[in-house]
């Protein structure tokens, strides 16, 4: 088990540097001088050279990318160039509304796929079954930021009690309507996994005997079905939360919240490249860091699998 | 799906059965000659949730197409000068903020939503198949190149990703878009044929190839490739109805069709700016895309079953 760690967090070397290596080439080596790029319009050439020396765009490239490197393993992404403040500290600040707002969809998205799906199992074939499955069709098919503006329409008019924009911390308030719809996905995604998955289980001898010695049907579905069905479901969860907490970029918009997709879409709009790769980077450590976290879910889950 | 058996089963147990199983050689001999297309074709027919899909897709493509000579309207011609209206017998999406007709703009958007997301796919699809059948045939470094390279593609979620690649290109226009789209969709279509192409590899009718000298490039070609087409064309399919959502949201974020050239996205996002004001500005394209996008998802899941041949 710590071999198998060990080697996992040996193998994200090669694959930070690779989209280090990616983000580095896509801020230098596109047409453009970058020291144009962040200077202001009007900047003269004294400007430039300034805005050059301040960034070390003279170095030679290979130099640069090795800085960056260096500065970045100390923590250091540089400074940010529409604010003057650290990058650093711009990210930590978008990642936390970003960080509720994909907690909160990805509770919702389990309770409500999940359990839909759990239904749809328990009873193949009938109405319930099928409504389920048709809304699990619907929430992959709906553009998320439209679900989320005919959220507003229905649920927030000016005498209702939820907020249709902003930011507030752990606010059920301002989080209920975004999360429902950034979580609509992940949970028509959820309903239909679940429902495959369990099907599945459900099918085994294992089950049949549980049922024919008399053991109660909701403790079937749950103790025998869903225990051994969570397995795919794990790893849907471990993949759609990278894409929950970096993804959110519509949501965040619609609702205008200040969270981290947002930050990452100012920053190219506004050719911020220090932010832009170093988000880039904090991107790629939470994808990996995920992956490996559910990784180690399995063995938890299911003691058959042992990693050497 | 699999209830009975169909008909190329039975060939299959005529063939191996000997002549012990005369019965089942009778409707062997009356479904002689049909191809494989025929038969996927039957089996889609089959699935009323497949049909759906195809009547979505096709509806939204003659929109795409006819819709645009059928109106008396023009795309860009304001009818009555900046106001809306609701929707009428006249116009039954109603008229925008600068009092275009909704549904005129909606049918180009569909000419524009569906040929950005084509493009996209046949992007993603080419790159997907060059790809995947460099790494599964080749192998070695080769392999690891593209895998990796996949792999650093899909470790971001599509939509920045594809705005990273629209700001790397510095301008706007139609083809960035679905370049961008195009590179975010390739890596999953990339796994796929690299997977059938290493399996496909060491399939005896390959071997009897390299056997009788044909060359490297003819067996992936000729030999290979031809065989991974039903994974390609159901992830094709599954591309189309990601890269409608994909440029929706590129749009919407402002940064994929540009104003005043309507697409679903780009009709979404100048809703946005008078919300919640005239519902519906933003319900009918959204409408729309969802429609289309549940079409190709059920016409993807409906090829899925129809070709697969152990269904």
């Amino acid at each position: 088990m710590k071999s198998f760690i060990l080697r996992r967090l040996l193998n994200l070397v090669p694959v930070m540097l690779g989209i280090s290596l990616a983000a580095f080439i896509m801020m230098y080596v596109l047409p453009g001088d970058p020291a144009t790029l962040m200077a202001p319009q009007s900047a003269d050439e004294r400007v430039l050279a300034e805005v050059r020396a301040q960034y070390h765009l003279d170095d030679p490239l290979p130099k640069q990318y090795l800085n960056f490197l260096g500065r970045a393993a100390h923590g250091d992404l540089g400074i940010s160039v529409q604010t003057g403040r650290p990058v650093v500290r711009k990210l930590l600040e978008s990642f936390l509304p970003t960080l509720q707002l994909a907690a909160g969809s990805l509770l919702f998205a389990l309770i409500v796929g999940v359990g839909a799906g759990a239904v749809s199992a328990a009873k193949p074939r009938s109405w319930l079954d099928a409504a389920c499955m048709l809304g699990a069709l619907a929430g992959v098919s709906l553009p998320v930021f439209w679900l989320g503006m005919m959220l507003m329409l229905l649920f927030a008019g000016p005498h209702s009690w939820l907020a249709v924009s902003g930011y507030e911390p752990l606010s059920l308030r301002h989080f209920a309507l975004p999360c429902i719809a950034l979580g609509s996905v992940t949970a028509a995604l959820l309903a239909r996994l679940t429902r495959s998955s369990l099907l599945e289980v459900l099918s085994r001898d294992y089950i049949r005997t549980a049922r024919a010695k008399g053991v109660a049907e909701w403790r079937v579905l749950l103790r025998h079905g869903m225990r051994n069905a969570m397995l795919p479901i794990v790893t849907m969860i471990g993949a759609s939360l990278a894409g929950l907490l970096s993804g959110a970029v519509l949501t965040e918009t619609v609702f205008n919240i200040p969270g981290l997709g947002r930050a990452i879409l100012d920053a190219i709009g506004g050719r911020d490249y220090p932010v832009v790769m170093g988000a880039v980077l904090w991107l790629a450590l939470m994808f990996v860091a995920l992956n490996l976290i559910v990784d180690l879910l399995y063995a938890a889950l299911d003691p058959r699998i042992r990693y050497e | 799906m699999s209830e009975r058996p169909t008909d190329n089963m039975k060939i299959a147990t005529a063939r191996n059965d000997g002549p012990r199983n005369d019965l089942s050689l009778k409707p062997a001999t009356a479904s002689r000659g049909e191809g494989p297309m025929r038969t996927a074709w039957r089996r889609f027919r089959r699935s009323p949730m497949a049909l759906l899909g195809l009547w979505l897709v096709g509806i939204m493509i003659a929109a795409a197409l006819i819709g645009p000579w059928v109106t008396p309207y023009a795309y860009d011609e304001p009818i009555k000068h900046s106001a809306t209206d609701a929707p009428s017998w006249r116009h039954p999406l109603g008229l925008d903020q600068n009092g275009r007709d909704v549904m005129t703009r909606a049918f180009y958007g569909a000419r524009v939503s569906l040929q950005v997301a084509l493009a996209a796919t046949v992007v993603a699809v080419a790159l997907g198949i060059f790809a995947g059948a460099m790494a599964g045939y080749f192998g070695r470094w080769t392999d690891e190149l593209f895998m990796r390279a996949a792999d650093a593609f899909s470790a971001f979620p599509g939509i920045l990703l594809a705005v990273a690649i629209t700001a790397a290109f510095r301008t706007r226009s139609l083809m960035v878009v679905f370049i961008a789209l195009g590179l975010v969709g390739w890596s999953g279509l990339a796994r796929i044929v690299r997977s059938q192409v290493l399996t496909l590899r060491e399939e005896e009718f390959v071997q009897a190839a390299r056997a009788l000298g044909v060359g490297r490039m003819r067996i992936l070609f000729r030999h290979i490739l031809p065989n991974c087409l039903a994974p390609v064309i159901v992830t094709s399919t599954l591309l189309m109805a990601g890269n409608i959502l994909g440029e929706a949201g590129l749009s919407f974020l402002g940064i994929g069709v540009e104003p005043p050239y309507p697409s679903w996205g780009v009709m979404l996002a100048e809703a946005r700016s008078w919300f919640p004001l005239y519902w519906w500005m933003s319900a009918f394209p959204g409408v729309a895309i969802a429609l289309t996008v549940l079409g190709f998802n059920l016409l993807g899941d409906g090829l899925r079953d129809a070709l697969d041949p152990k269904g």
